[in-house]
């Protein structure tokens, strides 16, 4: 009786499975895609898209003001401490090999070389804060 | 996974490029009315369901997270869409439950089916879909014209596994059966 049932599942299905082969989706009616644009349009000119920043106010003041804290303490230390830092560092001729940097740039080198290193902290300062500002921006428009 | 160009576009509408909701829109309109249809059997209330599902869908594309394949996110706004208009519908008695059925001893064969033209079939299968009861043709066309597996289905209905198997095993026998009526009237016209 079980194996009667199987066949005739068996053939059921394979039947309505070849007759789905000619089986198209009805067509929509012409005005199902105007009408529903309609009701789009009009919902989007009611409600703007607006910008949602993922990070809420609360979040982004403790954010910033953390953000801000982190850049006076950078600052507020003395220059001449990041200088000893640098120095300890042991980035001179032995490190980099000044003489062949002249030779390929010629003035170029010995102009780098003058330039006080503070002014390499600062450049790089800026980028950091750049990168940030690019990395925070990112972030909100998620 | 959605294909890629489904969440191109899902993005340029969260961007508020309403053109790009317009192209979803031509890509399932079909697909989406006729599942609707499939519940809602009247082309009017099918057509409003429709509507209102890509509405809802719109407003809720902020929640689509892309874990489910955009369709099934879809179809599953339309199914819910369309119980519900069925729920709201004032009830009235159905002449599928009085419908005589004539009894054959003989079920349909894969040659009957054969002999019948392509674009007769059609037909047929469109208007026995038509008679099926609440949503088992929504299920079958799932099923069998999108292939989709009974787990997909159990995503987009929220259906249990084993009540998609009886609605399934149900809707081939009553499909079947409706063949059987529609190709015995036709027959009986033909004479």
């Amino acid at each position: 009786m079980k194996k009667t049932d199987k066949n005739n599942f068996d053939i059921n299905d394979k039947l309505i499975k070849e007759l789905f082969q000619d089986f198209i989706p009805e067509k929509a009616p012409e005005t199902l895609k105007q009408t529903t644009m309609n009701k789009v349009f009009k919902d989007w000119s009611e409600n703007p898209v607006v910008y949602k920043p993922i990070i809420n106010k609360t979040n982004r003041l403790w954010i910033v003001g953390g953000f801000i804290a982190l850049l006076a303490i950078t600052f507020l230390i003395d220059a001449s401490l990041l200088i000893e830092y640098w120095n300890k560092l042991n980035i001179d001729s032995s490190t980099i090999d000044f003489n062949s940097i002249n030779k390929s740039f010629g003035n170029v080198g010995s102009t780098l070389m003058s330039l006080p290193s503070i002014l390499y902290f600062i450049i790089l300062g800026v980028m950091v804060l750049l990168g940030i500002d690019r990395f925070f921006s990112r972030l909100a428009n998620i | 996974m959605s294909d890629t160009k489904d969440i191109e576009l899902i993005k340029a509408v969260r961007t508020g490029d309403l053109a790009a909701f317009s192209q979803i829109i031509d890509k399932y309109q079909h697909m989406a009315f006729t599942l609707a249809n499939g519940i809602v059997k009247n082309t009017q209330e099918a057509e409003e369901v429709t509507q209102d599902a890509f509405f809802k869908a719109y407003k809720a594309l902020d929640k689509f997270k892309g874990a489910a394949v955009f369709s099934t996110w879809l179809y599953r706004i339309i199914y819910n869409t369309a119980i519900s208009k069925l729920r709201s519908r004032k009830p009235e008695t159905s002449d599928l439950e009085s419908k005589e059925v004539i009894q054959h001893d003989s079920l349909i064969t894969e040659d009957s089916i054969n002999r019948i033209e392509s674009q007769e079939r059609k037909k047929v299968l469109k208007k026995a879909l038509s008679r099926l009861k609440d949503d088992d043709a929504f299920i079958l066309i799932l099923y069998y014209y999108k292939e989709q597996a009974v787990e997909e289905i159990e995503e987009v209905t929220g259906l249990s596994k084993s009540n998609i198997k009886v609605k399934l095993h149900r809707g081939r026998k009553q499909l079947q059966k409706e063949l059987q009526l529609i190709l015995h009237d036709e027959l009986k016209s033909f004479i």
